[in-house]
């Protein structure tokens, strides 16, 4: 079976889909299965649930795997999830993610507790994130152009949602002059 | 220090960049939402154990900007050309291979 869809939650959002939440939040009662991959060729276990209801069937991860044992940043093996995720024919990933927020430059208002949509990131760890390996080798299946990084077209319509909460100007870099531009 | 290097930066986090790059490799149109949970560079405003409380109380807005635009993938994705610039997946390309 596949599911097109997954969202990928962190930090805050382990406790979802759950009656307890619904009751709390006032959203649409969802029924979870629980989906365990024993392993992939990346590693595992994986453990997601399939949610079902609203009219939506997707695969939901907790990538803190928060309900057994809590994974730092650092122990989480994003490879296996995300693999596990692609054999079960996912193509739109939705991830929440919890931040510092650290410039308020091109924010109007930013604050705690605000929702941001980013266009962009940079790396400082060197962390080689591929799914290459030796036995992976191949002359040009891994190279990918970092032109777009996120999918802007849903990050523009989630910028709509949630734009009467925080009042955000997604810049994108010029390449011909190397300054940020207001995206149409 | 952060800001010193890279001025233009306005968001740290630890999770997005790995799921991010593999997310390319696999063709798969990756859409992250962040929750600011503090401000590190502000005095006063670091404090660990609100992070969490941060998020819940986030929690409803996500889920239902998360599924409001999760409705409109059947409608949108439909002969929609998208600007990731995405290739084939790389497990396609090296089962072909």
């Amino acid at each position: 079976m596949s599911f097109p869809i997954a969202l990928i939650t962190g930090t805050g959002m382990d406790e979802l889909f759950s009656p307890k939440t619904e009751e709390k939040t006032g959203l649409p009662v969802f029924k979870t299965e629980l989906k365990h991959v024993a392993r992939t060729t990346h590693g595992g276990p994986v453990r997601a649930q399939i949610v079902r209801g609203d009219g939506l069937e997707f695969l939901w991860l907790d990538r803190h795997n928060s309900s057994k044992r809590y994974c730092c940043p650092h122990e989480i093996n994003s490879a296996a999830y995300m693999k596990m995720l692609y054999d079960n024919g996912v193509q739109f990933i939705f991830a929440t993610s919890a931040v510092g927020g650290i410039n308020r430059a091109g924010f109007d208002r930013l604050e705690v507790g605000s929702l941001v949509i980013p266009e962009d990131f940079i790396d400082l760890t060197k962390g080689s994130y591929t799914f290459n390996n030796p036995a992976h080798t191949h002359p040009l299946a891994f190279y990918r152009p970092r032109q777009v990084s996120f999918a802007l077209k849903w990050q523009s319509y989630f910028q709509k949602l949630i734009s009467k909460r925080v009042e955000f100007t997604p810049v994108c870099r010029d390449p011909a002059t190397k300054h940020g531009r207001k995206l149409q | 220090m952060i800001k010193n290097f890279h001025p233009e930066a306005r968001l740290l986090g630890m999770t997005i960049p790995p799921e991010a790059s593999l997310a390319r490799e696999i063709a798969v149109h990756y859409c992250p939402i962040c929750i600011v949970a503090d401000l590190p560079l502000e005095e006063g405003s670091v404090n660990g154990s609100s992070v969490e409380d941060v998020v819940r109380q986030a929690k409803k807005a996500v889920l239902t900007a998360i599924l409001s635009v999760m409705h409109k993938v059947p409608e949108v994705s439909a002969g929609w050309q998208c600007d990731c610039g995405k290739m084939d997946p790389v497990f396609k390309i090296l089962q072909s291979a």
